[in-house]
């Protein structure tokens, strides 16, 4: 190996080092919670963008720390003179899947603005599928799981309402 | 550590990720076909221009591309078959090994495109894809059974260092995902108690068989508990030991075969087996044959003491 090719293969050995050390400090500065503490706002939006792109710092606790609800959404369309339901569920495993993920998307932070932005998508993809509709209630109810001594008690799956709204053609 | 890092591997463990990372990548979006529009059509479950607000701006989004051709095409869903179509010839390429290093960087991208588009709808089986797409962009996959190889695109080699690195990085970002999702899990008092093993298996999304009838053994429920945080945190132990790492591998293979036909997640399933498989894989077969090797010995060695 000649000189000057022992020096770039060093030198591109560092650089590679380094980027992996990079990696896996945002990682772990990921999974272990860290980036929270971070007031840094440079080191926390590289974070961000890093995990936007490679999808490798994320928290990857899946069902965790606790298995939540999920939730139904109960679509009723009308055209001023009859009302029919509308689903937005298709059949197709994986579909459910994703609609199951919209549900946590959709409640996540109980934040009004983002269900009211959701529910407005699913209205209007109901009027879309449905023109000669003129106006679709949005119901979005949690299921209630009762434990397992409620169940073996004889309690079952109930149904709380989280949210409603009226999705009109004007 | 760098020593340890830093030592040649076999290029096979790479080309099986490629090929099965590549067919898993196209059934994943071919599952979906139908649907296209709704998971990620412009006024699907969730319309684009609220998918789009939630992005960076410099992320891709079948939103920036539609507005660059709207003049052309006039319906987005047009659009939508375009991309899928250009999707699959790409991870067809990759699984193929042609033109390889371009079919991973435009595959890592066009997924990306897609689990933008329909983030809404997002969950783990786009993230472990996306991810595992990303390090294959650092592996010499297309050095050993590729079109790229036979076309004298690329050198035919077996053994890389960057194999032996790019598998250890990932075998470590494996660990790293099962031990945090373990530890997270063992936060909450729902894995001790048999609870999330109960409301996992009732939540009517996920329903696929009527296990209620569980409600009256709660150990069942209890004990599967314990052992999905214990094999989640111990995943550092289980596959790293040669001596259990068999054992290891074929628990986390039941564990991901229970979450599809209990759960019906048979996606997320797959992703998570190939991976593993990918990480530790090698090892646990090389320590099948070393068991074997070992007990053909032993038996060679009683064979003559039992001739009298």
């Amino acid at each position: 190996m000649s000189g000057q090719t022992f020096i770039k293969y060093n030198a591109m050995k560092y650089v590679y080092r380094t980027l992996i050390i990079a990696h896996f400090s945002f990682v772990i500065l990921t999974v272990s919670h860290l980036y929270t503490y971070i007031k840094n706002p440079v080191v926390s939006a590289l974070n961000e963008m890093y995990s936007a792109i490679t999808y490798s710092n994320r928290c990857f606790g899946f069902f965790a720390p606790d298995v939540g609800s999920d939730l139904v959404v109960d679509m009723k369309m009308s055209d001023g003179n009859r009302s029919l339901p509308y689903s937005l569920l298709k059949n197709n495993f994986e579909v459910k899947t994703r609609i199951y993920s919209l549900g946590g998307n959709f409640a996540q932070g109980n934040h009004r603005p983002t269900m009211d932005l959701f529910a407005q998508s699913w209205g209007l993809k109901c009027l879309n599928e449905n023109p000669g509709m003129k106006k679709v209630t949005v119901l979005v109810l949690s299921n209630v799981i009762p434990d397992i001594k409620s169940f073996s008690k004889g309690a079952r799956i109930t149904q709380d309402s989280v949210y409603i709204t009226d999705v009109e053609v004007k | 550590m760098w020593a340890y890092l830093e030592q040649q591997d076999s290029v096979k463990p790479i080309v099986f990720l490629r090929i099965a990372l590549s067919v898993f990548a196209i059934c994943k979006i071919a599952v979906v076909y139908p649907y296209l529009p709704d998971v990620y059509g412009q006024y699907g479950y969730v319309q684009w221009a609220i998918s789009k607000a939630g992005l960076y701006g410099f992320l891709p989004h079948m939103g920036d591309y539609y507005s660059a051709v709207s003049s052309v095409i006039t319906d987005s869903n047009q659009l939508l078959t375009m991309f899928f179509w250009l999707y699959v010839v790409t991870f067809l390429f990759l699984a193929l090994g042609l033109f390889t290093r371009v079919a991973a960087l435009l595959g890592f991208y066009l997924h990306l495109l897609w689990m933008d588009t329909g983030s809404g709808l997002m969950y783990g089986v786009d993230v472990f894809t996306q991810m595992a797409l990303f390090y294959l962009l650092f592996m010499p996959a297309g050095n050993y059974f590729s079109l790229d190889v036979v076309l004298g695109l690329a050198e035919k080699k077996q053994f890389m260092v960057s194999a032996g690195v790019t598998r250890k990085l990932l075998q470590f970002q494996l660990l790293v995902v099962y031990m945090s999702s373990g530890i997270e899990k063992a936060l909450g008092p729902q894995w001790w108690n048999g609870e999330a093993i109960w409301r996992s298996l009732m939540l009517p999304s996920f329903t696929q068989h009527n296990l209620a009838w569980l409600a009256h053994y709660p150990a069942v429920l209890i004990v599967s508990g314990w052992l999905v945080v214990s094999l989640e945190m111990l995943y550092p132990v289980l596959l790293l030991l040669p001596r259990v790492r068999v054992v290891g591998l074929a628990c986390i293979f039941m564990l991901h075969l229970f979450i599809g036909v209990f759960l019906g997640m048979w996606l997320f399933a797959a992703i998570m087996i190939i991976l593993s498989f990918f990480a530790f894989g090698p090892q646990a077969l090389a320590d099948i044959r070393a068991y074997r090797l070992r007990r053909a010995e032993a038996s060679q060695l009683v064979l003559p003491s039992q001739a009298y």
